[in-house]
């Protein structure tokens, strides 16, 4: 159980929330779980409870995953092959520190990746968490279980740097912006950092940052618009040279009649509209106002060149056209 | 069909809606005439058939600025013609054999209101005794030709 929403690697909402019933039978409601990383090889599985003041380490699983606990002289060890984590005894918790987890394991520690180093010394400087056992098993329904703090109280940190410095690493290397610039690396985590904002926004808010010329595959597939189109076409000198036409609807409200369409007929010339109520978009009605309309046409004496459409399924794509 | 009559039949691809622009734009321009007139009148919603003619209609009579590139007469830039009388005025002589200007302007003193109150008269053998109402209340829907039907 841990209280700390930063010290998960991933975090996810439980499926059904789970009721944990305390010793002075206080009921809690865990609602999310995940995972923690107490040393690189193993990470365990933890209940987030922010409520809670400590973080408790459970034995149990430990013991699972192949540690060996030892208390007794005021202290704790919990030992696997390659990692001694050690605690004292503070009032009725034993409480753990994964410094001294840390330098035990600096001999190993030494072949590692420079990535997973600095991973290392961010969690020594920012927690000197720890793990903590009540002595009297009664305090708790869940037995063997040690405290896992986030050191609030602890007189080396203070909490807020502790947090600042898990959760974003550059901000604490560079607490103040202007002082040194970024790598391009870091420049383009603050791009993914404030939901890949544009770089002169950046500049403006974080100082020391580097141009970065290459390009977010991200941005370009999240933020790509077509190009507005300004093409005009020529307009055309006699009437009924060309004639534009659409469909629309459907409306919700029919009319009376149950026409729930209009089909629209425009002169490109003198932009002289015609309009019929369609009551779908067959195409024996579309046909049947087109016929409507060209017998207008024709009686003013003018005949229809070219007609433009939409390649509407019903209404123009069919035979009868 | 088309091919009977002669004409080209010009389709647009599928998503390319601005091919069909000038389609599309007036679909918006007569919408909007519609809508504003049946909001104004309170018009039942079922009536947007004789609310879209009327705005049809009044479109042919509404003076239209992009058609002045397109009249190729002298002289017969401003005021901006309408659609009308373009349609009227085409390919026909400006002035009559005594040189004075033929009109192709369409009439509107017979436009009203959409939807103002009209009264229908009662056709007499249709009437219920001698003091029964001689008209019905009725609304201004829209114009056929240059008519006005309730």
């Amino acid at each position: 159980m841990c209280n700390g929403r930063t010290r998960f690697n991933s975090i996810k909402k439980l499926r059904q929330p789970i009721v944990i019933e305390l010793g002075d039978d206080y009921k809690v409601t865990v609602s999310h779980h995940g995972l923690i990383s107490i040393s690189q090889e193993y990470d365990v599985n933890a209940l987030y409870l922010p409520t809670f003041r400590l973080s408790l380490l459970s034995i149990n699983q430990l013991d699972t995953a192949g540690y060996t606990s030892t208390f007794g002289r005021g202290r704790c060890s919990i030992s696997s092959p390659s990692i001694t984590i050690t605690g004292n005894r503070v009032n009725d918790l034993y409480i753990i520190s994964p410094a001294t987890a840390l330098t035990s394991t600096v001999p190993s520690m030494s072949t590692k990746s420079t990535s997973r180093r600095r991973k290392k010394k961010r969690k020594s400087a920012s927690s000197t968490a720890h793990i903590t056992i009540p002595s009297s098993s009664s305090h708790t329904t869940i037995p063997s279980i040690a405290h896992f703090t986030e050191p609030t109280t602890s007189p080396l940190h203070t909490a807020s740097s502790s947090a600042a410095s898990t959760e974003c690493p550059s901000a604490t290397k560079n607490p103040n912006p202007t002082r040194k610039p970024l790598t391009i690396s870091e420049s383009r985590l603050w791009h993914r950092r404030l939901a890949h904002i544009h770089p002169s926004a950046l500049r403006s808010l974080i100082g020391g940052y580097t141009e970065d010329d290459s390009m977010c595959t991200a941005c370009v597939q999240a933020k790509h618009k077509q190009k507005s189109i300004k093409v005009k076409t020529k307009r055309t000198t006699k009437p009924f040279r060309l004639v534009h036409s659409d469909v629309c609807g459907p409306f919700s409200t029919p009319t009376s009649a149950g026409h729930r369409y209009y089909i629209l007929f425009i002169d490109n010339y003198t932009s002289y509209t015609s309009v019929w109520v369609l009551p779908d978009t067959k195409s024996k009605t579309s046909s049947s106002a087109y016929q409507s309309f060209q017998a207008g046409v024709d009686s003013m004496g003018y005949e229809v060149e070219q007609f433009r459409c939409d390649s509407g399924r019903g209404e123009y794509d069919n035979k009868t056209f | 069909m088309l091919a009977v009559h002669g004409t080209t039949y010009k389709p647009c691809p599928p998503y390319a809606h601005h091919e069909n622009g000038v389609a599309e734009r007036m679909i918006q321009t007569i919408t909007e005439k519609a809508r504003s007139m049946m909001i104004y009148s309170q018009a039942p919603l079922v009536s947007w058939r004789e609310a879209v003619s009327t705005a049809v209609y009044l479109h042919q009579r509404t003076p239209n600025k992009g058609l002045t590139k397109r009249d190729n007469r002298d002289g017969y830039q401003a005021p901006y013609p309408t659609p009308y009388k373009m349609l009227q005025a085409f390919g026909k002589p400006s002035h009559n054999n005594d040189g004075n200007k033929i009109s192709y302007k369409a009439p509107l003193h017979h436009l009203r209101r959409f939807g103002c109150y009209a009264s229908q008269l009662i056709p007499e053998p249709q009437c219920h005794g001698r003091f029964s109402a001689r008209s019905k209340p009725c609304m201004m829907v829209g114009y056929v030709h240059d008519s006005i039907t309730l």
